[in-house]
């Protein structure tokens, strides 16, 4: 009786014999795993987010090996080197750059994504093990932050493990141990910047790459759960289509005599406007107008239509507006005050009424339908990956990685702040004092990582009201505002 | 909650974190940034309302001069145009701009409403009075030597330009008071101007008299011409119209109003150079401004704070010693740069710096008398200098530094400035010499002597120059006085014996014999013109 070939087998002689002879992998078992069907839903944006931080990861050890090649972890040369990257070494204040740029964009990546699952409930039974592995990816991921921009050897590195090791001394019991260990001794000394070192391209990467393979592997194993987004066009009840309410048609208006106003702007001012620190030329300005005036009209014309993105377009120019306005009075730096607030009021309103009306808004995708994972989905992955790297490039040329001045034990600075990312903790630290923070902290991880578990419980108390999206909600915003008055005092 | 509510809150979550970290960069990249790169919007929102439409307009008609001004912390403390331009309606220069009555030259009174104890000291110090030169030796040289009082007639057609008239005064406006400031003033319909003699303006600096401005040039706008031979000018003695003294632009340049550039010495050194006082190349000559050169980076000039010892040790500057806050003194700074100099090697002999309540220099024998005199002594200044030189030196090196620059002032004093003067004044007494300045050979033999050659030893001695010391300066002093100086004096005597005036010849001669036979200048033999008959060759 003749042979029957399996699947795997039939693929090896299909594809050449003796040379795949030598690595006898089964390659259409691979394919059978690798390409598993996805779920239609996450064509969407935001089930894509989980990708990005593993794709900003990959640049990060590529810059991270590059750095290393000139990078000499001893403290009478890590400034000096460090200096002779960003100053003298080709293209190492590019790669410096975007190592700094990636570190950011990876902490906001996993925070967005992190947000995603928490509010679309993805760690719910059976998934809590893979939330606390992406809890521990979120730990890991500051943790590398700050033995990072702790092997810089500049003022902020001193004091930041300063205020660091001050913070896990007073941890109950273990503190002094703990602190001691990251410090290797009772003083910051030469120890403590190998220690750093050693954490940051040995123990932690290897960790997060541990942790990536689990939170993945895991991932697989429960299988993406089958989300399904319904068109209002297709339930019965919705008769009346957003493009059809008087109050999206009013939105639309209001983009269109927006985006007119921008680009007739683009056309004729001559003054030049500042964002961001920074005052534009001329022809920036112009340019800057014109782009938000294409934004405007592509908003109208999406609203017109009673399209989902028109609605967040909406939200965004007025997140954007309130942000400003915001600022602006915290500054006391506002110009025309009662201009701004009409326009936040008019923004907020109609965003809120976008948002009561979710329910009307069409999406040109129709009923998701599964594709495959390969070349469906690693081409979309490969889109954000690239326009991460054009971002990241962009970052490097405006705002490039610099240097500030040398580590002083002996000079405390006058503005001493950690990165942005820990900025919400630095203020609760000086809203309540050490012992208090410490606890704080601890409380808050435990909560972060329980979450699932603390979630079925408010389930069980409350059913269907949603009360951990509210809290969420709530912490998020909790964690702005200290973020934002931390970088304000 | 639908799904689609959720997507919206993550939206709406995560455009509010891009939003939040605009935020916290912009704040960031603010901390950090210099302050002449402050950005335009928050300059203009510091800006009070008034001065709003300046900038606006001014942005397109001047634009550096918004620039410069936008870099000052007057901006970021919210001081705009109109606050130092103001006028008001009773000035002189004032006019109706776009709605704010201004004047174009802003005058120490201007700047005295907020800067109270700066232009205190200012107004006592010898900077003030600058411009209270006109006729002195130096403005004669201006104004008949090197031009004319006046007008005169061209020589012959310049081709390609058509010359009426020789403005003589050319060389006095642009050579005397740039440096010590002139009189301002405004043109009348004659031709001539009006000035603060004219105006006479009282203590609040309101002209008493106003007759004379309805005869006044104005444009359509009612703005006053100022005369182009008074205007510009920055002198540090400008006498302005509200009867202000001064100019502090003069050290601080509009608009500025740069402290860093204040503490530099090429500040100081648009005036404080030259064959008559070169104090900026002393100091370039000296250690101190070798450091400097070397060191600038290290000089945190840009410090809001500038105390030495404190904010900074690398160098001095002129004004690290004469004027800024150290930490033996508490940090107070000066803005009368007289207030540490303990000899003033401006007259013809050094005089010691005590001075009463006008801060003039008190010249008083009697003991007494001068002790009742005094408000200020010599000894009080030169300590708050030894305050400065402390932070460097040990007590006993500044003491010796001050021991050898006492004998050098008294050397010159005595050896040449007395016996120079002793022997001019003769000359002047006995007829010898008309009363017009430089009209004779020895008379600019003695201003050289005294003005030029003498200032620049005793000033090389009192900044730690030695070449100025010694080969520009006493060096020259000695061979002006030697092979020039008592040469035309002998030759005065005799020329005089033999033109008659015999008696008056033996005067000046015993005069010189007198000065001559000191063991000082005994060194050499001397002819004497009227007993050996011969007649240097002068």
């Amino acid at each position: 009786m003749a042979h029957e070939p399996g699947v795997g087998e039939r693929h090896i002689r299909a594809t050449g014999g003796r040379l795949w002879q030598l690595l006898p992998v089964d390659w259409g078992k691979i394919q059978e795993v690798t390409n598993e069907p996805v779920p239609g839903h996450i064509k969407r944006w935001w089930f894509a987010l989980g990708g990005t931080p593993a794709y900003l990861f990959l640049i990060q050890i590529t810059t991270g090996i590059l750095l290393s090649f000139y990078y000499v972890p001893s403290p009478d040369h890590a400034y000096d080197s460090v200096a002779a990257i960003t100053h003298a070494v080709p293209f190492g204040w590019f790669v410096r750059s975007i190592h700094k740029w990636a570190a950011n964009l990876m902490i906001i990546t996993v925070l967005l994504h992190m947000c995603r699952v928490f509010f679309s409930c993805g760690f719910r039974h059976p998934r809590q093990v893979n939330w606390v592995v992406g809890c521990g990816l979120l730990l890991c991921t500051l943790s590398l932050g700050f033995t990072g921009y702790s092997l810089i050897q500049e003022q902020l590195s001193y004091w930041g493990i300063t205020v660091a090791s001050e913070l896990v001394s007073n941890v109950p019991l273990l503190g002094p141990t703990l602190a001691n260990f990251m410090r290797g001794g009772e003083e910051i000394g030469p120890n403590t910047l190998t220690r750093m070192f050693n954490l940051h391209v040995g123990i932690l990467p290897v960790v997060t790459i541990l942790l990536i393979g689990l939170h993945v592997a895991v991932l697989r194993l429960h299988g993406v759960s089958d989300l399904s987004f319904t068109d209002p066009r297709l339930q019965p009840g919705n008769d009346r289509l957003a493009k059809s309410l008087p109050g999206v048609r009013l939105m639309a208006l209001l983009a269109a005599l927006g985006a007119v106003g921008c680009i007739l702007a683009a056309a004729f001012r001559t003054t030049a406007i500042t964002i961001v620190a920074t005052d534009l030329s001329v022809e920036s300005t112009r340019l800057l107008c014109l782009i938000v005036g294409g934004l405007l009209a592509t908003a109208s014309a999406l609203l017109a239509q009673g399209h989902m993105y028109g609605l967040l377009l909406w939200l965004a120019i007025s997140i954007l507006a309130i942000a400003k306005l915001i600022f602006d009075l915290t500054h006391h730096e506002a110009i025309h005050v009662t201009g701004w607030i009409v326009m936040v009021l008019v923004l907020g309103v109609t965003a809120v009424y976008g948002v009561v009306r979710q329910d009307r808004f069409i999406e040109g995708k129709g009923v998701d339908k599964p594709f495959n994972f390969f070349p469906d989905h690693i081409i979309t992955e490969l889109l954000i990956g690239t326009l991460l790297l054009f971002l990241l490039t962009l970052m490097t040329l405006v705002f490039p990685a610099e240097l500030a001045e040398r580590a002083n034990p002996l000079v405390t600075p006058d503005h001493i702040k950690p990165e942005w990312y820990f900025f919400f903790q630095f203020r609760m630290l000086k809203l309540t004092g050490l012992n208090t923070a410490v606890v704080m902290s601890g409380a808050l991880v435990l909560m972060i990582v329980l979450w699932p578990w603390i979630d079925s419980l408010l389930e069980r108390i409350a059913p269907r009201k949603d009360l951990g999206i509210y809290i969420g909600i709530v912490a998020f915003l909790a964690f702005l505002t200290f973020t934002v008055w931390e970088a304000m005092v | 909650m639908s799904l689609n509510l959720k997507r919206i809150i993550v939206f709406v979550l995560g455009v509010a974190l891009c939003a939040a970290l605009i935020m916290v960069a912009e704040t960031e990249s603010r901390r950090h940034q210099p302050a002449h790169k402050m950005p335009m919007s928050t300059v203009l929102a510091l800006t009070p309302e008034a001065s709003r439409n300046c900038v606006d307009c001014h942005a397109k008609s001047s634009p550096a001069i918004v620039e410069h001004w936008k870099g000052s912390t007057h901006a970021h403390k919210g001081v705009g145009c109109v606050e130092c331009h103001q006028a008001e309606k009773v000035d002189a220069d004032g006019f109706d701009h776009y709605g704010a009555h201004i004047a174009t030259v802003v005058t120490p009174r201007d700047c005295a409403r907020c800067h109270v104890k700066e232009s205190q000291e200012f107004a006592q110090s010898h900077h003030s009075k600058a411009g209270n030169i006109l006729a002195s030796l130096d403005n004669t040289l201006a104004e008949n030597a090197e031009g004319m009082r006046g007008f005169f007639n061209p020589h012959s057609p310049t081709p390609g330009k058509l010359v009426t008239e020789v403005n003589g005064m050319a060389s006095a406006s642009l050579g005397c008071r740039q440096c010590h400031g002139g009189k301002v003033g405004l043109m009348t319909k004659d031709g001539g101007m009006v000035t603060v003699d004219d105006l006479k303006p009282g203590a609040d600096g309101v002209p008493t008299n106003t007759l004379v401005l309805a005869n006044l040039v104005r444009n359509e706008e009612g703005r006053p011409k100022y005369h182009p031979s008074t205007w510009p000018n920055t002198g540090i003695g400008r006498l302005n119209l509200d009867g202000s003294l001064g100019s502090c632009s003069a050290c601080h340049s509009r608009h500025d109003f740069s402290p860093r550039r204040a503490r530099q010495p090429e500040s100081c050194g648009k005036c404080h150079m030259g064959p008559d006082h070169p104090q900026k190349e002393i100091y370039e000559e000296s250690k101190h401004g070798i450091a400097y050169r070397d060191l600038r980076d290290l000089m945190n000039l840009d410090a809001e704070s500038w105390i030495l010892g404190q904010d900074y040790s690398a160098a001095p500057t002129c004004a690290t010693c004469h004027m800024s806050g150290n930490t033996k003194n508490g940090g107070r700074i000066t803005h009368d740069p007289g207030e540490r100099i303990s000899w003033t090697n401006r007259p013809p002999i050094s005089q010691v710096m005590d001075t009463d309540k006008a801060h003039k220099v008190v010249m008083e024998l009697d003991p007494t008398k001068r002790a009742e005199q005094i408000v200020d002594t010599a000894e009080q200044k030169r300590n708050r200098m030894k305050d400065v030189c402390l932070h460097c030196h040990t007590p006993d090196y500044v003491n010796g530094f001050y021991k050898q620059y006492d004998d050098l002032v008294i050397l010159f004093n005595e050896k040449f400035a007395k016996a120079g003067k002793k022997i001019i004044t003769a000359c002047y007494e006995q007829g010898l010499l008309t009363k017009q300045d430089f009209d004779e050979e020895i008379e600019w033999s003695y201003y050289l002597l005294w003005h030029h050659e003498g200032r620049r030893a005793r000033m090389g001695a009192s900044m730690m120059g030695p070449d100025y010391t010694h080969w520009h300066g006493m060096f020259e002093v000695a061979e002006r006085f030697y092979q020039e100086f008592i040469p035309q004096a002998q030759h005065l005597v005799t020329k005089a014996a033999a033109d008659g005036k015999k008696p008056q010849a033996e005067i000046v001669n015993k005069v010189l014999n007198d000065v001559l036979s000191r063991p000082e200048h005994g060194w050499k033999k001397y002819d004497d013109p009227l007993t050996t008959g011969k007649v240097p060759g002068h």
